[in-house]
């Protein structure tokens, strides 16, 4: 019994990883009034390209810079989308999943599955056992004998609140997505704000494609993101906008999504497709009861168009 | 400078840019272009008849275009047109497999099926956004791997032909079969009804009050409440209507293309409902511009995309995602050119 909960609750912090991180990167760019709908595309792109990177060079370390190079590239594709022309964000964003679901697919295809003829598993990143935490009975395992990214996720909440309530910086971005002209009246750059905010949300959505590959599956599969991205985004809405309320939101989606996989150890004869449909149905019903309590930054989703 | 572009220039542009601007990543990934190429064309002088297949996949996609059209119209972004052909169709394909009913009762009655079913999967979203002003586009995004998923389930259980290996139904009955209107291929009379389905759409639009409503809703929802017009009920309809045609493109697939329910119903169905007909329909019905009647045209441009997919991957190992890639690739062109050259509307 003791055996199955850990088991259970470890999965869930391995499964709530990837969510975490990608909501925390959205939430970065939306303060900044960026509404970022491309994260599902982004994230697959990154977990593609850790996967063959660390495939073909047999080096982890390589995967993940490699990784968040891409989150780097994607934070300016869309930026250039959305801030520079200030293109509509719900198409840039269809717009940006479709090629990069696409784009991962054919690659996916042509590079590995043509030239190995099986999908290959990589070696991933390892478990960090903690010592004398990792001890602890039943704690020991499920919080300290975690991936690298788990910590890193979980620890980057608080400092992440800290610099987005309590800093100059944290303010500048917030006042670009809440009144982005009266801050461009006291001399702010709002268009480089909204850049490096997508920039940074972009490398933490990368980090969470990242996560989801080398920790989680060790494999990549055709859209294994799984909408992951786009319940990162509902999170974020359930969240308020406040980066603290994102840790119970993504553990409770964590538990969602490990079911199947949890289910599979139990052997609980049910379909797997109907356990795979229980995120999606929970986050449409979650979303009628959020929203009418929260409150987005009143320049989300409107472009901030430079008048010289 | 200051060049200034209509809509359907843009369209063109974009529609070229998405061919050309991609190549470098086919070259790149090892793939000869030319060779390809010149397989493609192989194929197709060594049996031009194959190039009807175009009006084959454009009849899904012109239904589910002109349907988006009508809901984006009003702002109600309806990005889960994928799910709702999946729902049609599997409830079309229900009905065709266990009522054994002659044609003219049956093909109608799937009709209406499917038509429902398609609505029964966009109004949770619709009346949501109407009364608790919740974002469609999660939610009708989110709605999609649900269908999807339903079916497959599906597929897996009850609905499984037993004779098959792969997870299919079994095909449907001869009176449950839209008519082939070009003898020696597979173009039925589904196209009919599509052309019929935009012309419906068209006059809805150009004709009616409730046109009138949509059109104001959509561009000035403040100038629409002062007009007294009821702008949730003007979305709800549009949204139905979206809905209903999305899912009547399912029985279409069903009855005139596929006869039976199985995994690559839709391209969508192996990518987990974030691709498919569902999705081409978004950019026919953007590129569309202001005229319902130019989804016949994109429409038909979306088929020759996806029938060159198809033979480009039989032909030149070309896979057939590629074709996301070049859909994207129209997307953004389209909207950053509407954005830096085009004509104030």
């Amino acid at each position: 019994m003791i055996e199955a909960v850990t088991y259970i609750v470890y999965t869930m912090l391995v499964y709530a990883t990837p969510i975490l991180l990608a909501a925390s990167g959205e939430l970065i760019s939306e303060r900044a009034g960026v509404l970022n709908l491309g994260i599902e595309g982004s994230m697959l792109m990154a977990a593609f390209i850790s996967y063959y990177i660390t495939l073909t060079t047999g080096d982890v370390t390589l995967g993940v810079i490699a990784g968040l190079l891409w989150g780097l590239t994607a934070g300016t594709i869309i930026a250039l989308f959305e801030v520079i022309i200030g293109c509509d964000y719900i198409v840039t964003g269809i717009g940006f999943n479709i090629m990069m679901i696409g784009l991962t697919s054919f690659l996916f295809e042509k590079l590995v599955v043509s030239v190995y003829h099986k999908i290959p598993y990589v070696k991933g990143i390892t478990a960090v056992y903690i010592p004398f935490l990792s001890q602890i009975p039943i704690i020991g395992k499920v919080l300290f004998s975690q991936h690298i990214l788990t910590y890193i996720a979980f620890l980057l909440v608080l400092p992440l609140w800290f610099l987005l309530n309590k800093t100059t910086w944290g303010l500048k971005i917030r006042a670009s997505g809440e009144n982005p002209e009266a801050t461009y009246a006291l001399g702010v750059n709002v268009v480089l704000v909204r850049f490096l905010a997508s920039i940074i949300g972009n490398i933490f959505i990368a980090l969470a494609g990242i996560s989801l590959c080398l920790e989680l599956t060790k494999t990549f599969m055709h859209v294994m993101t799984a909408a992951r991205g786009f319940i990162a985004i509902s999170l974020v809405i359930f969240s308020g906008w406040n980066i603290v309320k994102l840790l119970p939101g993504s553990i409770f989606y964590g538990f969602l999504y490990s079911l199947p996989a949890v289910m599979q150890a139990f052997k609980v004869p049910l379909p797997y497709q109907i356990l795979l449909t229980i995120p999606y149905i929970v986050t449409i019903a979650f979303m009628s009861i959020a929203y009418k309590r929260v409150k987005p930054p009143s320049a989300l989703m409107k472009p901030f168009i430079w008048k010289k | 400078m200051k060049v200034k572009l209509g809509i359907y220039t843009i369209t063109i542009i974009a529609i070229l840019l998405g061919l050309v601007l991609p190549l470098p990543i086919i070259a790149i990934s090892g793939i000869d272009p030319i060779a390809v190429y010149s397989a493609t064309f192989n194929v197709i002088s060594r049996n031009p008849l194959t190039l009807f297949e175009i009006l084959v996949y454009t009849t899904p996609l012109m239904i589910i275009g002109a349907g988006l059209f009508v809901a984006f119209k009003t702002n109600f972004w309806n990005i889960g047109g994928e799910g709702q052909l999946w729902i049609g169709g599997l409830l079309a394909t229900v009905v065709a497999l266990y009522l054994e009913l002659p044609s003219f009762i049956i093909i109608p009655l799937m009709i209406i099926v499917s038509v429902l079913g398609g609505i029964g999967w966009v109004i949770i979203p619709a009346i949501l956004k109407v009364k608790y002003n919740v974002n469609e586009v999660l939610t009708t995004l989110l709605s999609n791997p649900v269908a999807v998923l339903i079916v497959d389930a599906l597929l897996c259980g009850p609905l499984r032909d037993p004779k098959f290996l792969f997870n299919q139904t079994k095909l449907i009955p001869p009176e449950a079969r839209l008519p082939i209107i070009i003898p020696g291929t597979r173009v039925s009379a589904g196209l009919i009804i599509a052309i019929l389905c935009v012309i419906l759409v068209h006059i809805i639009l150009e004709k009616t009050v409730l046109g009138y409503r949509i059109y104001c809703v959509g561009s000035s929802p403040q100038a629409a409440r002062y007009a007294g017009i009821n702008i949730s009920r003007t979305i709800l309809l549009a949204a139905i209507i979206s809905g209903g045609l999305c899912g009547l493109s399912g029985m279409v697939t069903l009855s005139g293309i596929q006869h039976r329910l199985l995994r690559g119903f839709s391209p969508g169905g192996l990518m987990m409902g974030f691709w498919g007909y569902g999705f081409m329909g978004i950019a026919i019905a953007l590129l569309a511009g202001n005229k319902v009647l130019a989804t016949i045209g994109t429409s038909f441009i979306f088929g020759l995309l996806t029938y060159l997919s198809y033979i480009m991957e039989i032909s030149g190992g070309v896979s057939r995602h590629f074709m996301m890639t070049i859909e994207g690739v129209i997307l953004l062109s389209v909207i950053s050119l509407i954005r830096l050259v085009g004509e104030e509307r």
